[in-house]
Protein backbone atom coordinates (compact mmCIF):
# COMPACT_ATOMS: atom_id res chain seq x y z
CA UNK A 1 0.00 0.00 0.00
CA UNK A 2 2.85 2.37 0.77
CA UNK A 3 4.48 1.58 -2.58
CA UNK A 4 1.31 2.58 -4.44
CA UNK A 5 -0.71 4.82 -2.12
CA UNK A 6 -3.30 5.68 -4.76
CA UNK A 7 -4.18 2.08 -5.41
CA UNK A 8 -4.01 1.23 -1.70
CA UNK A 9 -6.36 4.04 -0.77
CA UNK A 10 -8.88 3.02 -3.44
CA UNK A 11 -8.91 -0.47 -1.92
CA UNK A 12 -9.54 1.03 1.51
CA UNK A 13 -12.52 2.90 0.18
CA UNK A 14 -14.00 -0.13 -1.54
CA UNK A 15 -13.44 -2.44 1.39
CA UNK A 16 -14.49 -0.32 4.36
CA UNK A 17 -16.80 2.46 3.21
CA UNK A 18 -20.00 0.47 3.76
CA UNK A 19 -19.06 -0.70 7.26
CA UNK A 20 -17.91 2.76 8.21
CA UNK A 21 -21.10 4.30 6.87
CA UNK A 22 -23.32 2.11 9.03
CA UNK A 23 -21.21 2.72 12.13
CA UNK A 24 -21.53 6.46 11.48
CA UNK A 25 -25.21 6.25 10.62
CA UNK A 26 -26.06 4.48 13.86
CA UNK A 27 -24.43 7.37 15.71
CA UNK A 28 -25.75 10.35 13.76
CA UNK A 29 -29.03 8.75 12.60
CA UNK A 30 -29.64 11.08 9.59
CA UNK A 31 -28.52 9.83 6.18
CA UNK A 32 -27.23 13.20 4.91
CA UNK A 33 -25.19 13.71 8.07
CA UNK A 34 -23.80 10.20 7.79
CA UNK A 35 -22.83 10.87 4.18
CA UNK A 36 -21.00 14.07 5.17
CA UNK A 37 -19.17 12.33 8.02
CA UNK A 38 -18.16 9.45 5.77
CA UNK A 39 -16.69 11.88 3.20
CA UNK A 40 -14.84 13.77 5.92
CA UNK A 41 -13.54 10.51 7.39
CA UNK A 42 -11.89 9.48 4.15
CA UNK A 43 -10.60 12.95 3.41
CA UNK A 44 -8.93 13.02 6.83
CA UNK A 45 -7.62 9.51 6.31
CA UNK A 46 -6.17 10.52 2.94
CA UNK A 47 -4.46 13.54 4.45
CA UNK A 48 -2.92 11.58 7.29
CA UNK A 49 -2.19 8.47 5.25
CA UNK A 50 1.52 9.16 5.43
CA UNK A 51 1.39 9.23 9.22
CA UNK A 52 -0.19 5.79 9.55
CA UNK A 53 2.42 3.70 11.27
CA UNK A 54 0.97 0.18 11.20
CA UNK A 55 0.63 0.24 14.97
CA UNK A 56 -2.91 -0.98 14.60
CA UNK A 57 -4.97 -2.58 11.90
CA UNK A 58 -5.89 -0.08 9.25
CA UNK A 59 -9.59 -0.57 9.83
CA UNK A 60 -9.37 0.33 13.54
CA UNK A 61 -7.52 3.46 12.41
CA UNK A 62 -10.39 4.27 10.04
CA UNK A 63 -12.98 3.53 12.72
CA UNK A 64 -11.18 5.90 15.06
CA UNK A 65 -11.31 8.71 12.50
CA UNK A 66 -14.97 7.97 11.68
CA UNK A 67 -15.96 7.93 15.37
CA UNK A 68 -14.23 11.25 16.03
CA UNK A 69 -15.83 12.84 12.99
CA UNK A 70 -19.28 11.58 14.05
CA UNK A 71 -18.82 12.93 17.59
CA UNK A 72 -17.72 16.30 16.14
CA UNK A 73 -20.92 16.49 14.14
CA UNK A 74 -23.09 15.45 17.10
CA UNK A 75 -21.51 18.13 19.30
CA UNK A 76 -21.95 20.72 16.57
CA UNK A 77 -25.57 19.70 16.25
CA UNK A 78 -26.11 20.10 19.99
CA UNK A 79 -24.64 23.60 19.94
CA UNK A 80 -26.66 24.73 16.95
CA UNK A 81 -29.90 23.14 18.21
CA UNK A 82 -30.73 22.52 14.57
CA UNK A 83 -32.05 19.01 14.94
CA UNK A 84 -33.22 17.29 18.07
CA UNK A 85 -33.19 13.56 17.72
CA UNK A 86 -33.81 12.58 21.30
CA UNK A 87 -36.99 10.83 20.34
CA UNK A 88 -36.64 8.98 17.07
CA UNK A 89 -40.25 8.01 16.98
CA UNK A 90 -41.49 11.59 16.97
CA UNK A 91 -38.72 12.77 14.74
CA UNK A 92 -39.31 10.20 12.04
CA UNK A 93 -43.06 10.55 12.25
CA UNK A 94 -43.01 14.25 11.53
CA UNK A 95 -40.00 14.60 9.28
CA UNK A 96 -39.23 13.83 5.67
CA UNK A 97 -36.22 11.87 6.85
CA UNK A 98 -38.48 9.50 8.72
CA UNK A 99 -40.66 8.68 5.78
CA UNK A 100 -37.76 8.32 3.37
CA UNK A 101 -34.78 6.86 5.15
CA UNK A 102 -36.19 4.91 8.07
CA UNK A 103 -38.19 1.79 7.56
CA UNK A 104 -38.59 0.31 11.00
CA UNK A 105 -41.60 -0.98 12.84
CA UNK A 106 -42.62 0.13 16.28
CA UNK A 107 -40.29 -2.31 18.00
CA UNK A 108 -37.34 -1.05 15.96
CA UNK A 109 -38.19 2.54 16.83
CA UNK A 110 -38.28 1.65 20.56
CA UNK A 111 -35.00 -0.22 20.31
CA UNK A 112 -33.23 2.64 18.51
CA UNK A 113 -34.72 5.13 20.97
CA UNK A 114 -33.40 3.07 23.88
CA UNK A 115 -29.89 3.11 22.38
CA UNK A 116 -30.18 6.89 21.91
CA UNK A 117 -30.79 7.27 25.64
CA UNK A 118 -27.28 5.96 26.43
CA UNK A 119 -24.44 8.41 27.06
CA UNK A 120 -22.47 9.01 23.91
CA UNK A 121 -19.41 6.91 24.61
CA UNK A 122 -21.49 4.06 25.98
CA UNK A 123 -23.64 4.18 22.87
CA UNK A 124 -20.50 3.87 20.72
CA UNK A 125 -19.30 0.89 22.76
CA UNK A 126 -22.70 -0.77 22.45
CA UNK A 127 -22.89 -0.18 18.69
CA UNK A 128 -19.34 -1.42 18.03
CA UNK A 129 -19.84 -4.54 20.07
CA UNK A 130 -23.42 -5.37 19.18
CA UNK A 131 -23.73 -4.33 15.53
CA UNK A 132 -20.10 -4.40 14.30
CA UNK A 133 -19.09 -7.36 16.53
CA UNK A 134 -15.75 -5.71 17.16
CA UNK A 135 -13.40 -7.36 19.64
CA UNK A 136 -12.63 -5.49 22.83
CA UNK A 137 -8.96 -5.47 21.79
CA UNK A 138 -9.72 -3.53 18.61
CA UNK A 139 -12.30 -1.39 20.37
CA UNK A 140 -9.67 -0.30 22.88
CA UNK A 141 -7.55 0.97 19.94
CA UNK A 142 -10.50 2.82 18.42
CA UNK A 143 -11.60 4.46 21.66
CA UNK A 144 -8.24 4.61 23.50
CA UNK A 145 -9.84 2.93 26.51
CA UNK A 146 -8.85 -0.23 28.39
CA UNK A 147 -10.54 -3.48 27.50
CA UNK A 148 -11.80 -3.88 31.05
CA UNK A 149 -13.50 -0.49 31.01
CA UNK A 150 -15.07 -1.28 27.66
CA UNK A 151 -16.46 -4.60 28.88
CA UNK A 152 -17.98 -2.93 31.90
CA UNK A 153 -19.43 -0.17 29.75
CA UNK A 154 -21.05 -2.64 27.38
CA UNK A 155 -22.53 -4.64 30.24
CA UNK A 156 -24.13 -1.51 31.69
CA UNK A 157 -25.40 -0.43 28.28
CA UNK A 158 -27.20 -3.73 27.80
CA UNK A 159 -28.80 -3.47 31.22
CA UNK A 160 -30.04 0.04 30.56
CA UNK A 161 -31.55 -0.88 27.19
CA UNK A 162 -33.29 -3.91 28.66
CA UNK A 163 -34.72 -1.73 31.39
CA UNK A 164 -35.98 0.91 28.93
CA UNK A 165 -37.55 -1.70 26.67
CA UNK A 166 -39.09 -3.39 29.67
CA UNK A 167 -40.65 -0.10 30.79
CA UNK A 168 -42.06 0.51 27.31
CA UNK B 1 -29.99 -10.12 24.95
CA UNK B 2 -32.98 -12.24 23.93
CA UNK B 3 -35.02 -9.08 23.79
CA UNK B 4 -32.56 -7.60 21.35
CA UNK B 5 -32.44 -10.67 19.16
CA UNK B 6 -36.16 -10.38 18.42
CA UNK B 7 -35.85 -6.76 17.45
CA UNK B 8 -32.49 -6.24 15.87
CA UNK B 9 -32.54 -8.67 12.94
CA UNK B 10 -33.55 -6.07 10.38
CA UNK B 11 -31.71 -2.83 9.72
CA UNK B 12 -34.35 -0.10 9.87
CA UNK B 13 -32.18 2.57 8.28
CA UNK B 14 -32.38 2.99 4.51
CA UNK B 15 -30.07 4.55 1.94
CA UNK B 16 -30.76 5.90 -1.57
CA UNK B 17 -30.40 3.49 -4.46
CA UNK B 18 -26.76 3.04 -5.62
CA UNK B 19 -25.66 5.21 -2.71
CA UNK B 20 -22.47 3.32 -1.91
CA UNK B 21 -21.20 3.33 -5.52
CA UNK B 22 -21.82 7.06 -5.70
CA UNK B 23 -20.28 7.67 -2.28
CA UNK B 24 -17.13 5.76 -3.21
CA UNK B 25 -16.83 7.67 -6.46
CA UNK B 26 -17.16 10.99 -4.61
CA UNK B 27 -14.57 9.94 -2.05
CA UNK B 28 -12.06 8.93 -4.74
CA UNK B 29 -12.57 12.15 -6.67
CA UNK B 30 -12.04 14.29 -3.57
CA UNK B 31 -8.98 12.37 -2.42
CA UNK B 32 -6.89 10.33 -4.84
CA UNK B 33 -7.96 12.15 -8.00
CA UNK B 34 -7.72 15.58 -6.44
CA UNK B 35 -3.98 15.06 -5.86
CA UNK B 36 -3.49 14.86 -9.64
CA UNK B 37 -5.18 18.22 -9.99
CA UNK B 38 -2.96 19.56 -7.21
CA UNK B 39 0.13 18.27 -9.02
CA UNK B 40 -0.95 19.99 -12.27
CA UNK B 41 -1.62 23.16 -10.35
CA UNK B 42 1.78 23.01 -8.64
CA UNK B 43 3.49 22.66 -12.05
CA UNK B 44 1.60 25.74 -13.22
CA UNK B 45 2.63 27.56 -10.08
CA UNK B 46 6.28 26.62 -10.62
CA UNK B 47 6.15 27.83 -14.21
CA UNK B 48 4.50 31.09 -13.27
CA UNK B 49 7.69 33.05 -12.44
CA UNK B 50 9.25 32.01 -15.76
CA UNK B 51 6.14 32.94 -17.68
CA UNK B 52 6.05 36.24 -15.88
CA UNK B 53 9.71 36.89 -16.76
CA UNK B 54 9.11 35.97 -20.41
CA UNK B 55 6.05 38.25 -20.55
CA UNK B 56 8.07 41.09 -18.99
CA UNK B 57 10.88 40.72 -21.54
CA UNK B 58 8.38 40.59 -24.42
CA UNK B 59 6.59 43.63 -23.07
CA UNK B 60 9.86 45.50 -22.70
CA UNK B 61 10.84 44.69 -26.29
CA UNK B 62 7.48 45.82 -27.63
CA UNK B 63 7.54 49.04 -25.63
CA UNK B 64 11.14 49.78 -26.63
CA UNK B 65 10.42 49.18 -30.29
CA UNK B 66 7.30 51.32 -30.20
CA UNK B 67 9.15 54.09 -28.40
CA UNK B 68 11.98 53.95 -30.91
CA UNK B 69 9.57 54.18 -33.82
CA UNK B 70 7.67 56.99 -32.21
CA UNK B 71 10.80 59.00 -31.53
CA UNK B 72 12.12 58.41 -35.06
CA UNK B 73 8.88 59.69 -36.63
CA UNK B 74 8.80 62.58 -34.24
CA UNK B 75 12.28 63.62 -35.32
CA UNK B 76 11.28 63.67 -39.00
CA UNK B 77 8.19 65.65 -38.25
CA UNK B 78 10.20 68.00 -36.11
CA UNK B 79 12.56 68.65 -39.03
CA UNK B 80 9.58 69.24 -41.30
CA UNK B 81 8.00 71.59 -38.81
CA UNK B 82 11.33 73.34 -38.29
CA UNK B 83 11.73 73.70 -42.00
CA UNK B 84 8.27 75.13 -42.34
CA UNK B 85 8.52 77.41 -39.36
CA UNK B 86 11.90 78.81 -40.41
CA UNK B 87 11.61 79.12 -44.13
CA UNK B 88 7.99 80.11 -44.44
CA UNK B 89 8.31 83.50 -42.75
CA UNK B 90 11.38 84.09 -44.81
CA UNK B 91 9.50 83.45 -48.02
CA UNK B 92 6.50 85.46 -46.86
CA UNK B 93 8.69 88.37 -46.10
CA UNK B 94 10.46 88.04 -49.39
CA UNK B 95 9.23 90.62 -51.87
CA UNK B 96 9.72 90.66 -55.62
CA UNK B 97 12.51 93.21 -55.52
CA UNK B 98 14.58 91.09 -53.24
CA UNK B 99 13.66 88.00 -55.25
CA UNK B 100 15.03 89.71 -58.36
CA UNK B 101 18.22 90.48 -56.55
CA UNK B 102 18.47 86.93 -55.37
CA UNK B 103 17.90 85.58 -58.83
CA UNK B 104 20.79 87.64 -60.10
CA UNK B 105 22.96 85.66 -57.75
CA UNK B 106 21.67 82.30 -58.84
CA UNK B 107 23.41 80.64 -61.71
CA UNK B 108 20.83 78.77 -63.69
CA UNK B 109 23.01 76.11 -65.08
CA UNK B 110 20.32 73.53 -65.59
CA UNK B 111 17.47 75.75 -66.66
CA UNK B 112 15.86 75.66 -70.09
CA UNK B 113 17.72 77.67 -72.75
CA UNK B 114 16.37 81.10 -73.78
CA UNK B 115 14.70 81.94 -70.46
CA UNK B 116 15.83 85.14 -68.83
CA UNK B 117 15.66 85.95 -65.19
CA UNK B 118 13.43 88.92 -65.93
CA UNK B 119 11.06 86.54 -67.68
CA UNK B 120 10.77 84.55 -64.51
CA UNK B 121 9.96 87.56 -62.41
CA UNK B 122 7.38 88.75 -64.92
CA UNK B 123 5.80 85.35 -64.93
CA UNK B 124 5.61 85.29 -61.17
CA UNK B 125 3.98 88.68 -61.00
CA UNK B 126 1.56 88.09 -63.87
CA UNK B 127 0.44 84.78 -62.55
CA UNK B 128 0.08 86.27 -59.09
CA UNK B 129 1.89 83.38 -57.60
CA UNK B 130 2.26 83.49 -53.85
CA UNK B 131 5.42 82.65 -52.08
CA UNK B 132 3.65 79.71 -50.45
CA UNK B 133 3.02 78.20 -53.83
CA UNK B 134 6.68 78.55 -54.73
CA UNK B 135 7.58 76.85 -51.50
CA UNK B 136 5.14 74.02 -52.18
CA UNK B 137 6.73 73.43 -55.54
CA UNK B 138 10.13 73.27 -53.88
Amino acid sequence: MKSDPDKGFRLLVEKYSTRLYWHIRRLVILHEDADDVLQNTYINAWRSFGEFRNESAIYTWLYKIATNEALTLINKRKKSNAVSIDDLGSYFEYSHEGSTWFDGDEAQVKFQNAILQLPEKQRIVFNLRYFDEMTYENMSKVLATSEGALKASYHHAVKKIEKILGEN
Amino acid sequence: MKEFEKISGKNPFKVPENYFEEANRKIISSTVESIHEVRKESIRLKMRPFLFAAASVAGFIIISFSTFRFLTNYRHKTIEVYTESTIEPYLNDLDVTSLEENLKNIEMTNGPSGIKKSDIIDYLMLENIEMDEIFEQL
